[in-house]
């Protein structure tokens, strides 16, 4: 057993455990926290503790899968329990177990009824995130995609909202109408394997040696894209995330914006591209135009929302248009930034959720008309919230703007070189409206900002409001640090990914694009002169 | 890591606001004060005081001799072809740049002193500023276009908190909004320009950018062009320029030396900065370079119009910065990079000074803007009055003053460079009459002639204190002799070198010359003569009208023709709110939110759902509930079943 | 060819038989459709069945082995069971609602 396969198996083991324990409060406690948030939180900061070993053994320069464990389950049809990690999944399956504690404690007074099996959910939850992100065999990759949606199911359907029944039902129906077309890609992808190999394998590795013909390529294409792109969500399959944010209790919130969105892109970075690269490849207009509408439509209903939650909901769909755009762009400034860009929704708009869910415990409403002036009763919590939305709409020195400028920045280089090589100039209109989104994102944050935290303090119910507790601030200050961290100093961040990504788009990426993307020798000097000039000293 | 004195000087502003911030969220916790606008506001004060000192000993003697220091902390970030690093680099450019806004913001950090006192945020207001001084440091001293893009933001950003620093006033929070988006709608051309440069260059220090652009320029004419043009984008929002100046205006709502601070003397002006800079870059685009130097005239024009006719003491200083700034562009699309600087360091001081003025004005007036209640403050505020008339004097372009020497060399750049244009120096000659009309009718009608105020306000009337009145001396000193060091050598004859012109000029011709056509020295004696006189005509012109005003200036509503239009701004306010930013609101909610979204999208994903609910009901009749019928059923699928065995197999 | 009175039944193609095994069923089916209380279709039912025993039982004959008449020892047994049971229920019905008319009995209805 392996450091990966412990990181693993702690929360399930631990809500295993917790299942064990008597429940003597199910129904009816008052406290603000119980026994059980306490041992989830111990569980899952165990889980953070043995990932940020993992974390420190990581080899930086080594190209491929780290710390594989390899076991065999059903061998007949080449199932195999085989889990690794690299540069590009590393930074996500951190970004999941570091976000795991934090959304426990962010629930211990949002969750008043039937506690211990929230908390059992919630661990069941990490167990199939932390899985998707290191399974190397198709099969039980798949196996976890469909298992994240049952404690999802559950933490929606039982501690959501009032319309929570419709939005639960409506997250799992879109998600699975995906999974399902996935599903039958695989088996045909299995057979296909079987023709090839002379056996069953679902071994991510051996899949990718096929050697698939155009046509069946784009239908196994479209139907994995399918899955990830409802996930995602890209337009038009974006409809199901802002029902199940408005309705999901906060840490559900957190976790869906923070980690299960990622999936999506996940699939396409691990699965969608580097399986089938000419279909990708024929396809990377469409997604990267699906993309950018995403990014213009997201923001513009992001403006139109009037309710807190809903709006952050819709900027998360903007967010994931560039992390769409970058991906496809297959640069390597873009997918660094596109990875990047993912960790920092999952710290942005995660700690907007929170924030957002204490303002709800406070006043029990998300609406904004309903407040006004908030800065000057809650200093604290105005800092907190301007902060991270500014980190939102990507100003520089916070973490947005890293992943965001390194997406645009490659795909405008992708973009270039097509232009360069066609004369077409579609990419490059695509990036003026990925770049608009800046103003966009601008534009509905802040405006949001002025009506709920400026503005005459009107409303008498928000005269009375408590500033942010201990425990808020436990729960928001990781965030600051990792939006000025990654803002600030994100080589670290950049490094952990950078051999992967290159041997990964010298892999996929298209030969055009490589012959126009070199630069020509006589410009090579230029950083060394500009070095000279610099160092001139008396 | 050499010279670690730069690093110094940008990181002495971010400490002050690190420390003041810490301890303004501190007090909030903890409900007490630990320490309140005194300490804050000296700890603000000296450290960007220390950073001035520290950046004239860094110029005047690291610096002696050499064309550039520099400094690289760390590493920023790498991916693929890009890397960026960390750099701060004085030239001389930057050098100038560098020690009129810590010199600046030092006074005006002082003059806040006296001006917030007794303000209860006033930590939270020394933090901002502190802030912002270290943003603009990171602008001027970054060494590579994103660098100087943190800082472009980041003063962005200080400007928006500075804008809606009393945030409980509805109008203000709106104000700093419009100024960070539209600043926004700047930097989405700035980022296009940079996204184009770096595809092309595949590096985005600012000596590789400029060398390519110099000398290895494989960019088709109108792409090279239309990179230009991206960043001057950038600029035009920054530096309140046509069509993005509507910001520049509302942005008065801020505290008045915010207003000075960064609304005048210094972040305006780095768009202006920014395209001296990139010089390399606009010398290679013709185009660009004429789109530059129109946007700049017509600016300075039609914002001087709209000046004509204002009534907020702060509102005709902001048309006028904009102006002012359309001034330097003029300049720098004619080519005379040098000047623009000039123009932009004079600038800082009488505007400063001016915005200082105003503002205690404002002070002694409680708060009343509009100069129509003023009238004969001459005799309650002399030192007020006489440092605002040597700042105007310096504005209007009455020699001796900075302003003349460095407007007068505009025009004449305008006029005579090969990139000049004898219409926009018209356009100039013009803007420069309004200038000194109405500036000298904001003198007249607020020191001159009898109080129109309230008797209260009378009585209340009184000199601002030594902390405001100091920094006003300061800078009305530095209006009248900060021109005297780049004296035309045509006007001394060659007796007294231009000082600024000989330390910029290597910098900024680095990436090659602008031809200027030879005109004899009677020609350039004779328009230094027309802008004198210029001056005088606006000084004349609003001495006749505004000297003693005995009746009342009319009520804007009842205007008509021409003064109604530009009273109103030439409506553009309500242009854009119609034209772009209503149809965006009425597109996102109406369209996109309820027609897309709710009846397409989710229609058909609801459609398909209650679909099937009634394929389910039609089934459903089927179910009868009478095992009868479903022993028919049964008996009716065996005979179908073996009907089929029987013929089909 | 035979004599005996069994070979005429089961002989000539068995066309007796197979009359008397369809006769049988369809009355069974026709009980079960038409009869609208419990017990007589449950009897119907019983009918089916052991119609369907003696097709087994003839063509067990006509092979002349035994594995027909197996099953129909089978279905014996099962019918059995299934009468008996059959009728616990409808007692127990009937003494709840006091009728075993099937009309009563709908609220699977869909």
């Amino acid at each position: 057993m392996g450091i990966l396969s412990w990181t693993l198996l702690i929360p399930l083991f631990g809500g295993i455990l917790m299942m064990l324990i008597p429940s003597r409060d199910s129904y009816s406690e008052k406290s603000s926290a119980s026994i059980y948030g306490w041992i989830a939180l111990g569980i899952t900061t165990l889980a953070m503790v043995v990932s940020i070993f993992m974390l420190i053994n990581f080899d930086n320069s080594a190209d491929g899968y780290q710390f594989q464990e390899k076991f065999e389950w059903i061998p007949q049809f080449g199932l195999n329990y085989h889990l690794g990690i690299d540069g590009i999944s590393i930074l996500l399956f951190m970004l999941t177990t570091i976000i795991m504690p934090f959304s426990v404690l962010s629930s211990f007074k949002y969750i008043q009824k039937r506690k211990k099996e929230y908390y059992i959910w919630l661990l069941f939850l990490e167990f199939t995130m932390l899985g998707a992100f290191v399974a190397l065999n198709l099969f039980i990759f798949y196996i976890f995609w469909e298992l994240m949606l049952i404690p999802m199911f559950f933490l929606i359907g039982i501690w959501g909202g009032p319309k929570r029944i419709y939005a639960t039902v409506k997250f799992v129906l879109f998600t699975v109408v995906g999974s399902l077309m996935m599903l039958a890609g695989i088996v045909y992808l299995a057979i296909l394997a079987r023709n090839t190999f002379g056996e069953f394998t679902f071994e991510f590795e051996q899949l990718m040696k096929l050697n698939i013909p155009l046509q069946t390529q784009l239908w196994l294409f479209a139907a994995f894209a399918l899955a990830f792109a409802i996930k995602v969500p890209m337009f038009p399959f974006h409809t199901w995330l802002p029902d199940a944010h408005v309705e999901a209790p906060t840490a559900g919130s957190v976790i869906l914006a923070g980690v299960l969105l990622k999936m999506g892109g996940y699939g396409f970075i691990r699965l969608g591209i580097p399986l089938f690269g000419d279909a990708a490849l024929q396809a990377a207009p469409l997604m990267q135009l699906l993309a950018v509408i995403g990014i213009v439509y997201g923001a513009c209903l992001a403006l139109a929302q009037s309710d807190l939650k809903k709006l952050v909901a819709y900027s998360s769909i903007s967010h994931l248009g560039y992390v769409m755009l970058g991906l496809f762009a297959l640069t390597p400034e873009a997918i660094q930034g596109s990875i990047l860009q993912m960790v920092n929704h999952g710290i942005s708009t995660g700690a907007l959720f929170a924030l957002v869910g204490m303002i709800y415990e406070r006043r029990h409403t998300r609406e904004i008309a309903d407040f006004g002036g908030l800065a000057y009763r809650l200093p604290l919590f105005s800092v907190a919230f301007m902060i991270i939305t500014l980190s939102s709409v990507a100003l520089p020195g916070t973490n947005g703007f890293i992943g965001e400028f390194l997406i645009l920045l490659g795909s405008f280089k992708a973009a270039w070189a097509q232009y360069l090589a066609h004369q077409q100039v579609f990419g490059l209109v695509l990036m003026v409206f990925a770049t608009s989104g800046v103003i966009l994102g601008a534009y509905y944050m802040l405006w949001m900002v002025q009506r709920v935290f400026f503005g005459p303090l009107n409303n008498d119910k928000n005269k009375n409001l408590k500033d942010l507790s201990f425990r808020e601030m436990v729960v928001l200050i990781p965030f600051i640090i990792f939006v000025f961290w990654i803002g600030l100093f994100p080589k670290s961040y950049l490094t952990k990914m950078e051999k992967s990504v290159n041997s990964y788009v010298e892999q996929y990426q298209p030969q055009e694009l490589k012959q126009k993307l070199t630069v020509p020798d006589e410009h090579e000097g230029l950083a060394e002169k500009s070095t000279e000039i610099i160092k001139t000293k008396p | 890591m050499e010279n670690s004195l730069i690093l110094i000087i940008v990181l002495l502003p971010l400490a002050g606001a690190l420390l003041n911030g810490i301890v303004a969220a501190a007090n909030a916790y903890r409900k007490k004060e630990i320490w309140g606008e005194k300490i804050s506001g000296i700890l603000a004060f000296s450290t960007v005081a220390l950073s001035f000192i520290l950046s004239m000993y860094a110029v005047f003697v690291k610096m002696a001799g050499a064309e550039a220091i520099a400094c690289t902390p760390y590493q920023w970030m790498t991916a693929g072809g890009l890397n960026v690093n960390i750099t701060f680099m004085i030239d001389h450019l930057s050098a100038v740049m560098l020690l009129v806004v810590t010199g600046v913001s030092a006074v005006i950090h002082f003059y806040s002193i006296g001006y917030i006192h007794g303000d209860k945020s006033s930590v939270r207001y020394f933090t901002y500023l502190n802030l912002f001084v270290f943003a603009m440091l990171l602008l001027i001293l970054g060494d590579s276009m994103p660098v100087m893009f943190v800082g472009w933001e980041g003063v962005g950003l200080c400007s928006y908190l500075l804008i809606g620093f009393w945030y409980k006033e509805d109008e203000k929070a709106a104000a700093g909004k419009k100024a960070f988006i539209v600043n926004r709608i700047g930097d989405f051309g700035f980022l296009l320009g940079m996204f184009l440069i770096f595809a092309n260059v595949g590096s985005l220090a600012i000596a590789d950018v400029n060398e390519y652009f110099h000398q290895h320029n494989s960019m088709t004419f109108f792409w090279t062009n239309v990179a230009a043009i991206c960043l001057f984008i950038g600029a035009t929002g920054k530096s309140a320029q046509i069509p993005l100046y509507v910001w520049l205006p509302d942005a008065m709502a801020g505290p008045t030396p915010v207003s000075a601070l960064i609304h005048a003397a210094t972040m305006v002006t780095a768009g202006v900065y920014m395209v001296c800079r990139f010089h390399g870059v606009y010398l290679a685009a013709p185009v660009a370079m004429q789109v530059v130097l129109w946007v700049g005239g017509l600016t300075a024009l039609f914002s001087a119009t709209i000046a004509l006719y204002q009534n907020d003491i702060k509102k005709v200083l902001a048309y006028s910065t904009v102006s002012q700034l359309g001034f330097m562009f003029m300049a720098a699309g004619a080519g005379a990079f040098v000047i623009a600087i000039f123009h932009l360091m004079t600038h800082a001081f009488f505007k400063a000074c001016l915005f200082l003025g105003s503002g205690s004005v404002i002070h002694a007036m409680g708060g009343e803007q509009d100069i129509r209640y003023m009238g004969g403050l001459k005799k309650f505020m002399p030192a007020t009055f006489l440092t605002f008339t040597l700042a105007t004097l310096a504005i209007a372009g009455f020699p001796p003053f900075a302003g003349f020497f460095s407007k007068d060399e505009i025009l004449w750049n305008v006029f005579a460079s090969g990139h000049g244009n004898k219409i926009v120096w018209l356009i100039g000659m013009v803007a420069a009459l309004c200038t000194a009309f109405y500036m000298f009718r904001l003198v007249y009608l607020t020191f001159f002639g009898s109080f129109r105020g309230s008797r209260q306000q009378e009585h209340h009337l009184h000199e601002s204190p030594k902390t405001m009145t100091v920094p006003l001396m300061i800078l009305a000193a530095l209006s009248v002799v900060g021109g005297w060091i780049g004296i035309p050598k045509l006007l001394s004859f060659g007796a007294i070198p231009n000082y600024f012109h000989d330390y910029l000029e290597p910098t900024l011709s680095k990436y090659g010359h602008v031809h200027i056509d030879h005109y004899s020295h009677a020609t350039e004696y004779a328009l230094m003569a027309l802008s004198v006189a210029i001056a005088f005509a606006g000084w004349l012109l609003a001495r006749m009208l505004f000297r003693e005003l005995k009746y009342r200036l009319p009520d804007p509503a009842t205007y008509t023709g021409i003064s109604r239009l530009l009273w109103n701004k030439y409506f553009i306010d309500e242009i854009y709110m119609k034209f772009i930013v209503n149809p965006i609101k009425y597109l996102s909610t109406n369209i996109f939110l309820n027609i897309a979204d709710k009846k397409i999208i989710d229609g058909a994903a609801n459609g398909s759902a209650s679909g099937w609910k009634w394929v389910a009901v039609l089934l459903s009749f089927f179910q009868s509930g009478n095992i009868q019928a479903y022993g028919f059923y049964m008996l009716f699928g065996a005979t179908i079943a073996f009907i089929f065995a029987l013929f089909l197999f | 060819m035979s004599n005996t009175i069994g070979d005429f039944i089961l002989g000539s193609g068995g066309i007796f038989t197979i009359s008397v095994v369809i006769i049988l069923f369809v009355i069974g089916v026709a009980t079960f459709m038409f009869r609208r209380t419990l017990l007589h279709m449950l009897m119907g039912v019983e009918l089916m069945l052991n119609a369907v025993n003696l097709n087994l039982i003839y063509f067990a004959r006509l092979h002349q082995n035994l594995e027909g008449q197996m099953l129909s020892l089978m279905i014996f047994v099962v019918a059995a069971c299934e009468v008996a049971v059959g009728i616990a229920i409808i007692v127990n019905l009937y003494k709840r609602t006091g009728t075993i008319g099937v009309e009563t009995y709908s609220e699977e209805r869909g």
